[in-house]
């Protein structure tokens, strides 16, 4: 149905008969009232009525909770927010870090933290000392961010690569057909 | 047959742009982290690292053994490296692993929650 109606823009399919889909009366009649608005220049997507609720056939989670074909589908393929899981590992990193370094100073000694303190080879600057810890913050935070970003990018490429392959193959399969 | 009438160059167009939405649809969802599901892979990722790590030492012997990786022992109250010590790192290491990998997929999701 989709397929065949959508992209003529002078057809409207709405209610249960016109959209083959087991709509409520209050949804069919929906459907109804946004294909006039349509006709009168509004874009509403009558397909997107009715979507997403739970207490009806065809929703996106059958009764035994289980989701939908699309729904797997559609996280199946999710991409991984770059920044986001660029952050959070710099986060935890830095704060690692961090801790490591106050908890030697609260230890205390002779010599507070000699081996960490090597850690100054990479960190420049860092010593362990508070400041050190904001330091060590600071530099792990950035590193770690950057590994982060390109683990996430890496992944959502080696994703994009594979659905394109898969893509590929079903549009050789389907010339096979002819 | 006037403009509602499906030619087949019409068909063609609305199929392929039938196609793309279904296609952007497909490929518009974000990844969410499964908050203890990571934080139980870290965690097990880590004290199996620390488990592996220190009985590798404690095999290959020598005088003193692993005198680096006891170090460890200044964060891990109580550890050592020997067999016993390999199971407080472990542990200690599982604990670690588990609360950061926890915070990140917390913090991740977060995120994209603000950002969708």
């Amino acid at each position: 149905m989709t397929v065949s109606t959508t992209g003529i823009d002078n057809l409207h399919t709405v209610g249960r008969n016109g959209m083959h889909r087991y709509n409520n009366m209050d949804h069919s009649m929906h459907t109804g009232m946004l294909a006039v608005q349509n006709t009168l220049g509004a874009h509403h997507v009558l397909w997107e009525v009715n979507e997403g609720e739970e207490y009806l056939e065809g929703d996106k989670k059958t009764k035994a909770g289980q989701l939908v074909p699309e729904e797997v589908l559609i996280r199946t393929f999710a991409r991984m927010d770059k920044l986001a899981f660029a952050t959070a590992i710099g986060s935890v990193s830095g704060l690692l870090f961090f801790i490591a370094t106050i908890w030697l100073i609260i230890k205390d000694g002779d010599v507070v933290g000699p081996n960490l303190k090597l850690l100054g080879q990479y960190f420049i600057g860092y010593t362990v000392t508070v400041k050190g810890a904001f330091i060590a913050f600071g530099y792990s935070f950035a590193w770690s961010f950057l590994f982060g970003w390109l683990f996430a990018y890496v992944r959502n490429l080696f994703l994009a690569l594979y659905i394109y392959r898969v893509k590929k193959k079903a549009e050789l399969l389907s010339l096979d057909h002819l | 047959m006037t403009r509602l009438g499906i030619s087949g160059d019409l068909n063609v167009k609305a199929e392929n742009k039938a196609r793309q939405i279904e296609e952007e649809k497909l490929f518009s969802g974000i990844l969410w982290l499964n908050v203890k599901a990571l934080g139980l892979a870290l965690g097990l990722l880590f004290g199996l690292t620390i488990f592996i790590a220190t009985n590798w030492l404690v095999l290959k012997g020598g005088k003193p053994v692993g005198p680096h990786l006891s170090l460890l022992g200044q964060y891990f109250i109580g550890y050592k490296v020997s067999f016993l010590g390999s199971f407080i790192g472990f542990a200690y290491a599982f604990a670690v692993g588990a609360v950061s990998g926890a915070l990140i997929g917390w913090i991740y999701n977060k995120i994209v929650e603000v950002r969708n």
